[in-house]
Protein backbone atom coordinates (compact mmCIF):
# COMPACT_ATOMS: atom_id res chain seq x y z
CA UNK A 1 0.00 0.00 0.00
CA UNK A 2 1.42 3.15 -0.86
CA UNK A 3 0.36 4.82 2.47
CA UNK A 4 2.69 2.22 4.02
CA UNK A 5 5.77 4.31 2.47
CA UNK A 6 5.08 7.82 3.88
CA UNK A 7 7.86 8.73 6.10
CA UNK A 8 7.94 12.48 6.65
CA UNK A 9 4.67 13.94 6.88
CA UNK A 10 4.64 16.81 8.99
CA UNK A 11 5.47 18.79 6.51
CA UNK A 12 3.54 17.55 3.79
CA UNK A 13 0.04 18.65 4.33
CA UNK A 14 -0.76 16.22 0.96
CA UNK A 15 1.29 13.24 3.06
CA UNK A 16 -0.66 13.79 6.16
CA UNK A 17 -4.06 14.63 4.87
CA UNK A 18 -3.83 10.75 2.98
CA UNK A 19 -2.71 9.36 6.23
CA UNK A 20 -5.51 10.60 8.05
CA UNK A 21 -7.63 9.33 4.85
CA UNK A 22 -6.27 6.03 5.93
CA UNK A 23 -6.38 5.20 9.08
CA UNK A 24 -10.07 6.70 8.95
CA UNK A 25 -11.02 4.01 6.46
CA UNK A 26 -9.07 1.38 8.72
CA UNK A 27 -10.51 2.02 11.45
CA UNK A 28 -13.63 2.05 10.15
CA UNK A 29 -13.22 -1.19 7.79
CA UNK A 30 -12.56 -3.25 11.32
CA UNK A 31 -14.95 -1.81 13.44
CA UNK A 32 -17.99 -0.55 10.95
CA UNK A 33 -18.15 2.44 13.06
CA UNK A 34 -17.78 5.85 11.85
CA UNK A 35 -14.94 8.04 13.22
CA UNK A 36 -16.25 9.66 16.57
CA UNK A 37 -13.12 12.26 18.22
CA UNK A 38 -13.26 12.62 21.71
CA UNK A 39 -10.25 15.19 22.13
CA UNK A 40 -9.08 18.52 20.56
CA UNK A 41 -6.83 18.55 18.62
CA UNK A 42 -6.66 22.12 17.06
CA UNK A 43 -4.90 25.64 18.63
CA UNK A 44 -6.97 28.14 19.69
CA UNK A 45 -6.46 29.98 16.74
CA UNK A 46 -8.30 27.04 14.78
CA UNK A 47 -5.81 25.69 13.13
CA UNK A 48 -5.23 21.80 13.33
CA UNK A 49 -2.64 20.73 15.14
CA UNK A 50 -0.35 18.16 12.39
CA UNK A 51 1.96 17.14 14.30
CA UNK A 52 0.70 13.56 14.30
CA UNK A 53 0.19 13.24 18.06
CA UNK A 54 -2.54 11.83 17.80
CA UNK A 55 -3.63 11.35 13.53
CA UNK A 56 -6.57 9.38 14.59
CA UNK A 57 -8.75 9.31 17.57
CA UNK A 58 -12.38 7.74 17.99
CA UNK A 59 -14.45 6.62 20.74
CA UNK A 60 -15.62 2.61 20.21
CA UNK A 61 -18.09 3.21 23.07
CA UNK A 62 -19.15 5.72 25.03
CA UNK A 63 -16.36 5.45 27.47
CA UNK A 64 -13.69 3.72 25.13
CA UNK A 65 -11.30 4.96 22.72
CA UNK A 66 -8.75 4.58 20.42
CA UNK A 67 -5.67 7.33 20.22
CA UNK A 68 -2.92 6.52 17.59
CA UNK A 69 0.21 8.74 17.46
CA UNK A 70 2.15 8.40 14.53
CA UNK A 71 6.01 9.24 14.40
CA UNK A 72 8.42 9.88 11.65
CA UNK A 73 11.47 7.64 10.97
CA UNK A 74 13.22 7.65 14.21
CA UNK A 75 16.22 5.05 15.12
CA UNK A 76 16.23 5.94 18.87
CA UNK A 77 12.41 5.02 19.28
CA UNK A 78 10.76 1.69 19.01
CA UNK A 79 8.94 1.30 16.30
CA UNK A 80 5.36 1.00 18.46
CA UNK A 81 4.54 1.05 21.58
CA UNK A 82 0.97 0.42 22.99
CA UNK A 83 -0.90 0.88 26.35
CA UNK A 84 -4.10 1.06 28.44
CA UNK A 85 -4.48 4.73 29.41
CA UNK A 86 -7.32 6.00 31.84
CA UNK A 87 -8.60 9.71 31.81
CA UNK A 88 -11.81 11.43 32.36
CA UNK A 89 -13.54 13.01 29.56
CA UNK A 90 -16.45 15.53 31.05
CA UNK A 91 -15.61 14.21 34.79
CA UNK A 92 -16.08 10.70 33.71
CA UNK A 93 -14.04 8.16 33.68
CA UNK A 94 -12.95 7.03 29.91
CA UNK A 95 -10.63 4.30 28.95
CA UNK A 96 -8.50 4.52 25.68
CA UNK A 97 -5.94 2.18 23.79
CA UNK A 98 -3.46 3.97 22.53
CA UNK A 99 -0.74 3.09 19.98
CA UNK A 100 2.56 5.19 19.02
CA UNK A 101 4.03 3.94 15.96
CA UNK A 102 6.20 4.53 13.18
CA UNK A 103 4.35 3.00 9.81
CA UNK A 104 5.05 0.31 8.00
CA UNK A 105 3.85 -2.77 6.97
CA UNK A 106 4.45 -4.51 10.49
CA UNK A 107 3.56 -1.88 12.40
CA UNK A 108 0.05 -2.00 10.52
CA UNK A 109 -0.97 -5.31 10.48
CA UNK A 110 -0.29 -5.36 14.77
CA UNK A 111 -1.59 -2.31 14.99
CA UNK A 112 -5.05 -3.62 12.99
CA UNK A 113 -4.60 -6.70 15.37
CA UNK A 114 -4.88 -4.41 18.55
CA UNK A 115 -7.89 -2.48 17.28
CA UNK A 116 -9.55 -5.53 16.63
CA UNK A 117 -8.58 -7.15 20.17
CA UNK A 118 -9.47 -4.05 22.22
CA UNK A 119 -13.04 -3.07 19.97
CA UNK A 120 -13.80 -6.70 20.85
CA UNK A 121 -12.77 -6.54 24.19
CA UNK A 122 -10.68 -9.54 24.40
CA UNK A 123 -7.43 -7.73 24.62
CA UNK A 124 -5.25 -8.91 27.40
CA UNK A 125 -2.02 -7.41 29.24
CA UNK A 126 -0.38 -10.31 28.32
CA UNK A 127 -1.05 -10.09 24.73
CA UNK A 128 -0.21 -6.10 24.79
CA UNK A 129 2.93 -6.81 26.85
CA UNK A 130 3.66 -9.65 24.01
CA UNK A 131 3.33 -7.49 21.07
CA UNK A 132 5.24 -4.40 23.07
CA UNK A 133 8.26 -6.95 23.72
CA UNK A 134 8.86 -7.61 20.18
CA UNK A 135 9.66 -3.65 19.79
CA UNK A 136 11.86 -3.18 22.62
CA UNK A 137 15.70 -2.58 21.99
CA UNK B 1 -11.17 26.78 38.56
CA UNK B 2 -11.89 27.45 35.04
CA UNK B 3 -8.55 26.24 33.62
CA UNK B 4 -7.34 23.15 34.35
CA UNK B 5 -4.85 20.41 33.28
CA UNK B 6 -1.91 18.69 34.05
CA UNK B 7 1.88 17.18 32.79
CA UNK B 8 2.15 13.75 34.20
CA UNK B 9 5.15 10.83 33.75
CA UNK B 10 4.13 7.22 34.31
CA UNK B 11 6.80 4.90 34.26
CA UNK B 12 7.14 1.01 35.90
CA UNK B 13 7.79 2.45 39.20
CA UNK B 14 6.83 6.00 38.57
CA UNK B 15 4.12 7.94 38.43
CA UNK B 16 4.39 11.94 39.18
CA UNK B 17 2.99 15.08 37.51
CA UNK B 18 2.29 18.15 37.97
CA UNK B 19 -1.06 20.22 37.65
CA UNK B 20 -2.72 23.62 37.49
CA UNK B 21 -6.22 24.55 38.37
CA UNK B 22 -6.43 28.05 38.73
CA UNK B 23 -8.82 31.00 37.50
CA UNK B 24 -6.51 32.57 34.97
CA UNK B 25 -5.21 31.15 31.83
CA UNK B 26 -1.87 29.36 31.93
CA UNK B 27 0.39 31.41 30.25
CA UNK B 28 2.64 29.17 28.04
CA UNK B 29 6.06 30.35 30.23
CA UNK B 30 4.22 29.26 33.26
CA UNK B 31 3.33 25.94 31.42
CA UNK B 32 7.21 25.40 30.49
CA UNK B 33 8.21 26.28 34.45
CA UNK B 34 5.50 23.65 35.25
CA UNK B 35 7.04 21.28 32.72
CA UNK B 36 10.89 21.90 33.82
CA UNK B 37 10.05 21.97 37.44
CA UNK B 38 8.79 17.97 37.05
CA UNK B 39 11.55 17.04 35.08
CA UNK B 40 13.54 18.35 37.45
CA UNK B 41 12.54 16.08 40.52
CA UNK B 42 12.90 13.17 38.63
CA UNK B 43 15.50 11.29 39.41
CA UNK B 44 18.22 11.56 37.18
CA UNK B 45 17.87 8.04 35.37
CA UNK B 46 14.03 8.60 34.77
CA UNK B 47 15.03 11.93 33.82
CA UNK B 48 17.40 11.11 31.11
CA UNK B 49 14.58 8.27 29.49
CA UNK B 50 12.21 10.86 28.82
CA UNK B 51 14.64 13.83 27.67
CA UNK B 52 13.40 13.63 24.21
CA UNK B 53 9.38 13.50 25.78
CA UNK B 54 10.13 16.59 27.69
CA UNK B 55 11.99 18.57 24.54
CA UNK B 56 8.97 17.52 22.15
CA UNK B 57 6.30 19.03 24.81
CA UNK B 58 8.26 22.32 25.09
CA UNK B 59 8.02 22.46 21.20
CA UNK B 60 4.78 21.93 21.43
CA UNK B 61 3.86 24.70 24.26
CA UNK B 62 6.19 26.76 21.96
CA UNK B 63 4.20 26.50 18.91
CA UNK B 64 0.75 26.67 20.78
CA UNK B 65 1.93 30.10 22.02
CA UNK B 66 2.25 31.02 18.40
CA UNK B 67 -1.13 29.91 17.61
CA UNK B 68 -3.36 30.75 20.33
CA UNK B 69 -2.77 28.50 23.05
CA UNK B 70 -5.13 25.80 23.05
CA UNK B 71 -8.97 26.48 24.43
CA UNK B 72 -10.84 24.03 26.08
CA UNK B 73 -14.86 25.31 26.48
CA UNK B 74 -17.33 23.88 29.00
CA UNK B 75 -18.17 20.88 27.80
CA UNK B 76 -15.79 20.66 24.89
CA UNK B 77 -13.35 17.73 24.48
CA UNK B 78 -10.04 17.95 26.06
CA UNK B 79 -6.61 18.14 24.63
CA UNK B 80 -4.51 14.56 25.51
CA UNK B 81 -0.93 14.44 24.04
CA UNK B 82 1.37 11.40 24.91
CA UNK B 83 5.37 11.69 24.37
CA UNK B 84 6.22 8.21 24.85
CA UNK B 85 9.82 6.67 25.46
CA UNK B 86 8.24 3.42 25.38
CA UNK B 87 4.92 1.29 26.19
CA UNK B 88 6.13 1.65 29.70
CA UNK B 89 7.89 5.05 30.10
CA UNK B 90 6.46 8.10 28.98
CA UNK B 91 5.18 11.91 29.48
CA UNK B 92 1.69 12.75 29.10
CA UNK B 93 0.01 16.27 28.73
CA UNK B 94 -3.61 16.76 29.11
CA UNK B 95 -5.60 19.93 29.10
CA UNK B 96 -9.20 19.56 30.66
CA UNK B 97 -10.81 22.83 30.72
CA UNK B 98 -9.98 26.61 29.58
CA UNK B 99 -7.25 28.41 27.96
CA UNK B 100 -3.41 27.37 27.97
CA UNK B 101 -0.10 28.29 26.61
CA UNK B 102 -0.71 31.69 25.49
CA UNK B 103 1.72 34.47 25.31
CA UNK B 104 2.23 36.48 28.34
Amino acid sequence: MEVLAIGSFVDSPQNYADLIDFWKHTFTSLTGLAEESYVNNTYGNGKAILDGNPIFISKITADKGIRIIQAEPDMEQPLLSSWIHQTVIHDKPFEELVIALQLNSETYTETIQLIKLYADEVLTPKILQGINEKYEG
Amino acid sequence: MNHRGRFQVQGKNLEDSNSWAQDVPLLAITGIELLNNLHERLRSSDASIRSKGFAKCRRFIAAARENGGVNISGMGKPLIKSFPKNFTERLDLEVHLGIAFIKE
